[in-house]
């Protein structure tokens, strides 16, 4: 028996080795052709066969060709099975494979089994050093792996932007870009909702006083110059100012009109820049901002564009080159959806060709989603975004056409010719009519129902040939139409046919639109003083504020509040408690 | 022989590397209309009652068999046939899944959210092996648990690490197992299950990055005996102390120690303690000098863990889907992100308001603001109390399996003449 042993141990031992060299080879080669049976198939997956977007590429510039379609089918079909037979084979493999490995590692247990070895024993320690050494280096080693991971730890707070959620910061917004009824909620555009000059909220303060402080709630110096009205959105209002040399957006807290941040826009390099013809009427920020109270994008008379952050961080900018404008560029900004719309009217080339276009820029990152080409000369006026018969249209006067696009698109949908000169008014929106006005001569009203394609000769329902606005944009309540001049000239003439209510002359000068609020319509003159009108059929000023300070641009309009960008300041004006 | 181990290691490394190859691979459908009905994608059934009971009536055979292989039969070879059982039944026929390991997830979770429901089954996989532990040692480990078995199997070359490698390293253990239970509290992820580095081997499945710390984990396993067990597993971490209290445990020697020496070597895990003797007697005043100083300065340590830990929790919070979310809403409403992802865009159309996910992510943060204070402050008092630990003269008189590091394999009886002599006995007996 104990001779016996060792052969046993010897046979036992031996067949073990051979049965793992014997196993270890059959797993080589399985392994191997599995892997290249995967490999191979990873090449002709149909998604990346190359051959196959070659043929859909065609096929998409050739939809009609059926022998095309045809060889797309069977080359997919033909990929796909070729896909199935290697998973096939590699499941099949995979089984094998397993089995090997198992008959692998039993074999190599069996053989370590039977071939112990022999323990081996260490010249003897001096034991109470050892012992006092090993706990000593246990001490150190913990106490610096635990000092590395604190150090670690550290680092990783330290260097790490700290993310504190408010739940406050998610009131309205909703989503990564502002629904047209959102819009429709704030004042993010020149004049408010659709350009219209229609304020929602009917508890607007109407008794102000700004040398004493009565009602002014908040008065805050403005860095730089500029002609462009404030936007507002939820707490937060936006301005832009620029010089030569200096163009930036403003950030205003609406409680206390502490400046939050401000943001420059870069000026490129460019010798056309030095012939730029800017009224001083006119300044580098004529152009009100946009904002969809995500980000804010705002124009510079440069052509410069600046997208900002509602935390202030600059998003991108684009420079569409120095327009060719007289007085300056003066287009406001306006936005739909995911986009941002720049009415870029700006003139001939030296081929007589307009170089005017209407131009959609992504609100995120700036790229230009579409382009329209204008036939049009320079104009000052803003493009207007509305709703009508269910869709919304971008709205846009310029010499000598009214011009409706399709806000999604920027497909033309419809023109009219009818107006004439330097075009600054916007054009309004109201009672299925967009009014547009031709400065010092005539206001247009245009229907716009079943609109498409050249209108002039059967949709201009009626011509008011008075003396009309050169700056100002209308505002009307469905029933009225309200127009000013710089000169004062308050006239009010009906929607449905264009005839004459009154007409009423102001003293003063005006450059900011008028704006309805309720049933009374808010005039701001340039000396700084406000005049409240009544919406009725005979001019009624009910009331006079004066705020002090000279004033340019079209005020904003929020719950409880107004703010108006005054020369140097601005103001909110609420009711104080 | 040495060429052979050689070769072995070279053939299982390069194997290990051929596994990926083996992952599922899925690709759209064809563009064109086809034949074909494409199903839809259903929720797989619950498994049956009797199949779960099995499972846990296997395991209950299992650990009960192991308790005899290690304490009473003592061979190496029966508990080896178990642990191939093991790994075949619970990792490659199972897949790995229910585990007692990531069981720690389930049950976490289920003691901080009452509306989460552990299947008794999960129950039973925590608990039977803790209660074996109780009584037997961590017979756990070495016959029953799939890991464990797979890191055992190649284990070819073991190295040897040194004592204050091992208790240094096994501070990830801790590590790990307080974030495991941080993340599964607050509802966050089972990282445990997540991370599982031998799920990949058992489902012939994984994306890339589990593969590669699959394989790194196997590679190792062939030089670091079962590096899994020993430096991350925090099931391991729990048994290691229900195995201080066990009842009766493994014994290099079936009835007493001779100070041969001969098992020295045998433990490829570090878990024999040898004899100890006096410390030089000017060790003594030191020793006791460091030892009140770090129990005077266990809660600092402890204060120390707290305040890193309450100052990590925005980075872990992140770990929460609802905070990841609102943070990545957050940075695009910023414009920080240009183009929403697959997440955000979902949470876009829901209809849901940013006010409602931010108020939810908010009170998401202060839960972790909490778990991470108490997990750093567990930190601490680990790390302390390991310091302790090693301060302290610990007497010995025999070579003797650790209570804690032990993972009852079996190697080192037939090093001991006692066990052979004694095997030889019985054997007679037998006769």
């Amino acid at each position: 028996m104990n001779k016996l042993n060792p052969l046993y141990e010897s046979i036992s031992y031996q067949s073990a080795i051979g049965i793992a060299i014997v196993s270890a080879v059959f797993s080589i080669v399985i392994a191997t052709l599995v892997a290249v049976n995967v490999y191979s198939n990873e090449v002709s997956v149909p998604v990346r066969s190359t051959e196959l977007e070659k043929m859909k590429e065609q096929a998409k510039a050739n939809p009609t060709d059926q022998t095309l379609a045809e060889l797309i089918l069977q080359t997919d079909t033909q990929l796909r099975r070729d896909q199935f037979a290697g998973l096939y084979f590699v499941k099949r493999g995979t089984i094998l494979l397993v089995v090997t490995l198992v008959l692998l590692v039993g074999s190599i247990i069996w053989a370590v089994s039977h071939h112990p070895k022999h323990p081996e024993v260490s010249p003897p320690l001096d034991l109470k050093t050892h012992q006092v050494r090993q706990a000593s280096l246990t001490r150190t080693t913990l106490s610096i792996a635990a000092i590395l991971l604190c150090s670690v730890a550290l680092f990783w707070v330290l260097h790490a932007p700290q993310i504190e959620m408010d739940a406050d910061d998610g009131g309205a917004v909703a989503s990564l870009y502002a629904s047209a009824e959102e819009m429709e909620s704030q004042w993010p555009v020149f004049r408010g909702p659709g350009g219209l000059g229609i304020c929602h909220f009917e508890n607007i303060p109407d008794t102000w006083y700004g040398p004493s402080g009565k009602n002014i709630l908040w008065k805050t110096p403005i860095p730089l110059p500029g002609h462009n009205s404030p936007i507002v959105w939820n707490d937060r209002i936006f301005l832009t100012g620029a010089t030569e040399d200096k163009q930036q957006v403003f950030c205003f807290d609406a409680d206390s009109g502490k400046l939050l941040w401000s943001g420059d826009v870069s000026i490129p390099a460019n010798p056309a820049r030095d012939d730029m013809d800017i009224m001083e009427d006119t300044g580098h920020a004529a152009c009100t901002a946009v904002t969809d109270g995500r980000r804010v994008c705002a124009i510079f008379a440069g052509g410069d564009i600046g997208c900002f952050s509602a935390d202030g961080n600059l998003l991108w900018e684009k420079h569409l080159g120095i327009p060719d404008s007289m007085y300056g560029y003066a287009a406001s900004l306006t936005a739909y959806e995911k986009n941002i719309i720049i009415q870029w009217d700006v003139g001939y080339d030296e081929g007589d060709e307009s170089k005017s276009k209407l131009i959609s820029l992504d609100w995120q990152t700036g790229n230009t989603v579409w382009e329209t080409h204008r036939p049009v000369p320079n104009s000052w006026s803003s493009p207007t975004v509305v709703k009508i018969a269910q869709e919304y249209q971008i709205l846009t006067t310029a010499s000598p056409f009214v011009i409706a696009y399709d806000a999604k698109t920027g497909t033309e949908l419809y023109r009219t010719e009818c107006i004439e000169g330097d075009i600054a008014s916007l054009p309004i929106f109201s009672d299925n009519k967009i009014f547009a006005i031709e400065p010092y001569n005539k206001l247009v009203a245009v229907n716009t129902e079943n609109a498409s394609g050249d209108v002039t000769e059967t949709h201009i329902l009626w011509e008011t040939e008075e003396e009309m606005p050169d700056i100002c944009s209308p505002v009307a309540n469905g029933q009225f139409i309200w127009t000013l001049t710089t000169e004062g000239l308050l006239g009010c003439y009906n929607v449905t046919d264009g005839e004459e209510v009154y007409t009423h002359q102001i003293k003063g000068s005006f450059q900011a639109s008028p704006t309805l609020v309720a049933d009374t319509i808010y005039l701001l003159a340039e000396d700084g003083t406000t005049l409240i009108v009544g919406t009725g059929s005979e001019y009624t000023e009910l009331k006079r504020n004066e705020l002090g300070e000279k004033c340019y641009a079209s005020p904003a309009f929020q719950d409880d509040r107004i703010y108006i960008r005054a020369k140097g300041n601005l103001y909110a004006i609420g009711t104080a408690e | 022989m040495r060429l052979t181990r050689r070769a072995l290691i070279i053939l299982i490394l390069w194997l290990c590397c051929t596994v990926p190859a083996l992952s599922i691979q899925r690709f759209p459908p064809p563009e064109f209309d086809t034949d074909h009905t494409i199903p839809t994608a259903t929720q797989p059934p619950a498994r049956a009652l009797a199949w779960e009971v099995l499972d846990v009536a296997i395991l209950c055979a299992a650990l009960s068999l192991a308790s005899w292989l290690v304490l009473k039969k003592r061979s190496r070879r029966w508990i080896v046939v178990l642990m191939l059982f093991s790994l075949a039944y619970f990792g490659f026929w199972r897949k790995g899944c229910v585990c007692s390991i990531g069981a720690i997830g389930n049950i976490t979770l289920a003691i901080f959210d009452s509306s989460y429901a552990v299947p008794w089954t999960v129950l039973a996989f925590f608990f039977l092996p803790l209660v074996f532990t109780l009584f037997f040692g961590r017979i756990f480990c070495a016959a029953v648990c799939p890991l464990g078995a797979v890191q055992d199997v190649v284990l070819l070359r073991p190295l040897n690490i040194s004592p204050w490698l091992e208790t240094t390293l096994r501070l990830l253990a801790w590590l790990y197992l307080s974030a495991a239970v941080l993340l599964a509290a607050t509802g966050s992820a089972f990282i445990i299950c997540r991370y599982d580095p031998f799920v990949a081997f058992f489902r012939l499945s994984a994306n890339p990055a589990i593969w590669i710390i699959s394989i790194s984990m196997l590679i190792i396993a062939v030089f670091v005996g079962r590096p899994y067990c020993r430096f991350l597993c925090p099931y391991g971490l729990i048994l290691r102390q229900l195995g201080r209290i066990s009842k009766f445990r493994v014994t290099i020697t079936p009835d007493e120690c001779i100070h041969c020496r001969l098992c020295e070597g045998a433990c490829p895990f570090g878990a024999i303690e040898k004899p100890t003797v006096e410390w030089p007697r000017a060790e003594y005043p030191r020793g006791r000098k460091r030892l009140i100083t770090l129990m005077i300065l266990l809660p600092v340590f402890i204060a120390a863990g707290v305040w890193i830990g309450y100052k990590l929790h925005p980075r872990l919070a992140m770990n929460h889907p609802t905070v990841w979310l609102a943070d990545r809403v957050k940075l695009e409403q910023a414009g920080v992100y240009k183009e929403p992802v697959d997440q955000t865009q979902a949470f876009y159309t829901s209809g849901q308001t940013l006010e409602a996910l931010y108020e939810a992510a908010a009170e998401k943060q202060k839960q972790f603001a909490l778990g991470s204070a108490a997990a750093g402050g567990f930190m601490g008092l680990i790390v302390g109390g390991t310091l302790l630990a090693h301060s302290i003269f610990w007497k010995r008189s025999e070579y003797e399996a650790q209570r804690t590091g032990c993972v009852a394999c079996g190697r080192c009886y037939n090093y001991c003449p006692r066990h052979r002599k004694w095997l030889i006995g019985k054997k007679e007996e037998i006769n």
